[in-house]
C-alpha cells in the first residue's frame, strides 16, 4: 500500500514538473517577445535601419553683385547631421568641387564660381565617402528672392485698389524675367486666397470683387518665367493690409446718367407738348396736306338757284318766252320757227331740241334785249332754266338778280345789268363757270350786230354746262 | 619662305582636323547664349562696339569663328579665353556639341601685355558673330 501511494506520488510530481516546464517555456518565450519590442521603443536598434539622407536644393543668383548662392538641406529636419557635410563638383569656374557651409540645419555656399551651364553633382559626404548623391543643374533650380514693399492705394476715382511691388531681379543680368503671384483674402473669416497672376510688379484689384468694409491681408511671391532659368517658387512678401471703403460709397454714384435721363425725358415731354400744339397749324398741313373737296368746290362755283328759278335749255321752257331776232337773218329765221312751233316736242326729238335751245339759248341773251318786261314778268328764259334744274346750281350772277325782274323793272338795261358780269354780280374769288365774254353781253340796241364768233364761242359755253348738269 | 610655307600647312591641317559643329543642339546653345553669354558679353563690352569685320552665314560658320576667336588667344588680350563668356561658351559648346572637346590651342603666338582696346575688339566681334548666328 505503501508503495503504491509512493508510485502515485511520484506520477503526480512527474505531471506538476512537466506542467511547470511547460509554463516555464511559455514565460521565457513571452519574455523573449516582451523584451524585443522593448528594444525598439527604447531606440536601441536605430543604428539598425538605414537613414533617410535625400535632401533638397536652390540656387539664388546674383544675391550679392556676382555672386550666387546655393542652399541645400535634408528632408528629415530630424536627422543627425554631426560630421555630416556637402560638396558641389562641376559646371564650376576654374575649380572642380566646392563645400557647403552649414548654418544650423541647412547648408549653404556663396560663390561667383558657377557656371550656370550643365550639371553638378552635388553629395552628402560623411569624412570622405559619399553618401548620397545628386546631379542638379544650378540653373533649373533657382528660386527667387522674395519681392518687397508691396502696397496697395485704394484709388477712388476708378474704385479699385493699386498694388505694386518691388523685386530685386529687375536689377538682375540673368534671372530678369518672373512671373508673380498676387494672393489676397480678408484678415478674418480664414477664406481662401484670391491668386492673382502677372508678369509685372503693379496690378488693379477691382473694388466690387472685394467685400465693403473689411481688412484684406495681401502678399506676393515670385517664381522664374524664363526659356533657361526654372525654379521654384520665392517666398511670400511680408504680408500687407487694406481696408476696403463702406459700400454706400462703392460704385461712386455717377451723377451723369441720372442727369442725361431727365434731359432725354424733359425734351420728350416738351416734344409731345409742342406737337400737340402745332399739330394742326403747322405741323398737319406738312405732314398730311388736305385734298380739295370737290363737292365744296362745286359749291362755290354753282349756289343752288332760288325754287321758283327754273333754269332749262329745255326748248320746251321757252315755248313762252318771246324771243326776237336780235343778229342776222338766220338767227331771225330760227327763232321764228322756233316760236312758230308751239306744240311741244315729240320725246323723240327732245334731245336735238335740246341741243337747238342750247344754241338759242346761246343767243337769248341779245334776244332778251328786244322782249317786253311783262315778259319778264311772267316768266323769264332764267326761271324756265331753273324750272328743269332739279339740284343745280345756276350761276351766282344768274340767280341773285332774279328778283329784279320781279320787281318790275321795266328798265332794260337793267335787265341787262343783271346778266352782265359786272362787278357788283360777279364775285372776284367765284370763278365763272361758262366763259362770257363782255363783247356778246353788252347791252346793245336792236339791230345792233354781234360778231359770229363771239355768238360761236357762247353755244360753247352752254353746251359745256349743259354736258355739266346732263351728268349730274 | 620655308617658314612661311609650313605655316601655312599647318593652318590647312588645323582647318581640316577643325570640329565642323555639325552636330551641335543649336537650340539649346542659344538658349544659353541669350540667358548668360549674352549678358556676359555686354558687361565686358560696357557699352563699347566696334565694326564688324567678321560674318558668318550660317550657324555651323558661326560657331567655327565664334570657336576660332573666343578660345585662340590674339596678341594685345591673353586673357580673353579666361573671361566668363568665354568660360560659359567652352560649357555650352562641351554639353550641347557631342564629340566636342577643347583642342589645343595656339601656344606659339607671342603674348603681349594686355591692350583693353583689342580686348574689347575681339569681344565685339565675338558679339557680333554671335548675332548673325541667331540670324543664320
Amino acid at each position: 500500500m505503501l508503495l503504491q501511494q509512493v508510485i502515485s506520488i511520484r506520477h503526480v510530481e512527474e505531471r506538476m514538473m512537466a506542467l511547470g516546464r511547460a509554463f516555464a517555456i511559455v514565460f521565457c518565450l513571452l519574455q523573449a517577445a516582451s523584451g524585443e519590442s522593448g528594444n525598439a521603443q527604447d531606440g536601441d536598434l536605430e543604428d539598425a535601419e538605414p537613414d533617410d539622407h535625400s535632401f533638397w536644393c536652390h540656387s539664388q543668383l546674383e544675391v550679392d553683385g556676382n555672386q550666387h548662392s546655393l542652399t541645400c538641406a535634408f528632408n528629415d529636419p530630424d536627422i543627425k547631421t554631426t560630421n555630416l557635410e556637402f560638396q558641389i563638383c562641376g559646371a564650376l569656374l576654374g575649380i572642380d568641387c566646392l563645400t557647403l557651409n552649414k548654418l544650423r540645419e541647412m547648408y549653404f555656399i556663396k560663390t561667383s564660381k558657377f557656371l550656370l551651364i550643365g550639371n553638378s553633382s552635388v553629395c552628402v559626404k560623411l569624412g570622405k565617402m559619399d553618401v548620397i548623391c545628386k546631379i542638379l543643374d544650378i540653373s533649373t533650380i533657382v528660386k527667387p528672392e522674395a519681392p518687397s514693399n508691396l502696397k496697395v492705394v485704394y484709388r477712388k476715382e476708378a474704385n479699385d485698389f493699386l498694388v505694386t511691388f518691388n523685386t530685386s531681379h529687375s536689377t538682375k543680368k540673368y534671372v530678369t524675367a518672373l512671373k508673380h503671384d498676387v494672393a489676397y483674402r480678408p484678415e478674418r473669416g480664414e477664406s481662401n486666397w484670391t491668386h492673382v497672376y502677372l508678369f509685372h510688379t503693379r496690378t488693379t484689384i477691382l473694388q466690387r470683387k472685394l467685400q465693403p468694409k473689411a481688412v484684406y491681408e495681401i502678399k506676393v511671391r515670385s517664381i522664374p518665367n524664363h526659356e533657361y532659368f526654372k525654379g521654384f517658387w520665392s517666398e511670400w512678401s511680408p504680408s500687407s493690409t487694406f481696408e476696403t471703403p463702406d459700400s454706400k460709397y462703392q460704385g461712386g454714384w455717377d451723377p451723369v446718367l441720372p442727369s442725361i435721363i431727365l434731359l432725354s425725358l424733359f425734351s420728350m415731354v416738351l416734344l409731345v407738348i409742342l406737337a400737340h400744339v402745332l399739330w394742326k397749324k403747322r405741323i398737319k398741313p406738312v405732314v398730311w396736306p388736305s385734298l380739295p373737296d370737290h363737292k365744296k368746290t362745286l359749291e362755290q362755283l354753282c349756289k343752288k338757284p332760288k325754287k321758283n328759278l327754273n333754269v332749262s335749255f329745255n326748248p320746251e321752257s321757252f315755248l313762252d318766252c318771246q324771243i326776237h331776232e336780235v343778229n342776222g337773218i338766220q338767227a331771225r329765221d330760227e327763232v321764228e320757227s322756233f316760236l312758230q312751233n308751239d306744240l311741244p316736242p315729240r320725246p323723240g326729238e327732245l334731245e336735238k331740241q335740246g341741243h337747238r335751245a342750247t344754241v338759242h339759248g346761246a343767243n337769248w341773251p341779245s334776244e332778251i334785249s328786244g322782249s317786253t318786261p311783262e315778259t319778264f314778268r311772267r316768266e323769264s328764259p332764267l326761271r324756265c332754266l331753273a324750272r328743269n334744274l332739279s339740284t343745280c346750281n345756276t350761276p351766282a350772277f344768274l340767280s341773285s338778280r332774279s328778283p329784279d325782274y320781279r320787281e318790275g323793272d321795266g328798265n332794260r338795261s337793267h335787265v341787262y345789268q343783271d346778266l352782265l358780269p359786272s362787278s357788283r354780280n360777279t364775285n372776284g374769288t367765284v370763278p365763272q363757270p361758262f366763259p362770257l365774254q363782255s363783247g356778246i353781253l353788252i347791252p346793245v340796241s336792236q339791230g345792233q350786230p354781234i360778231s359770229t364768233s363771239s355768238v360761236l364761242n357762247q353755244e360753247e359755253a352752254y353746251v359745256t354746262m349743259s354736258s355739266f348738269y346732263q351728268n349730274k | 619662305m620655308v617658314l612661311f610655307r609650313y605655316l601655312f600647312i599647318l593652318q590647312v591641317v588645323r582647318l581640316a582636323l577643325t570640329y565642323n559643329f555639325s552636330n551641335c543642339n543649336f537650340e539649346m546653345i542659344l538658349r544659353i547664349y541669350h540667358a548668360t553669354i549674352f549678358r556676359d558679353l555686354l558687361k565686358d563690352l560696357n557699352g563699347i562696339l566696334f565694326d564688324q569685320i567678321e560674318d558668318c552665314d550660317s550657324r555651323t560658320a558661326c560657331l567655327l569663328k565664334i570657336d576660332h576667336h573666343t578660345f585662340n588667344p590674339v596678341p594685345g588680350c591673353p586673357s580673353l579665353p579666361e573671361k566668363a563668356f568665354a568660360l560659359k561658351t567652352k560649357a555650352a559648346l562641351i554639353n550641347y556639341c557631342p564629340g566636342y572637346s577643347e583642342t589645343e590651342r595656339n601656344g606659339t603666338l607671342e603674348m603681349t601685355r594686355e591692350i583693353r582696346n583689342i580686348c574689347l575688339n575681339q569681344t565685339s566681334q565675338i558679339l557680333g558673330l554671335w548675332l548673325s548666328c541667331i540670324q543664320s
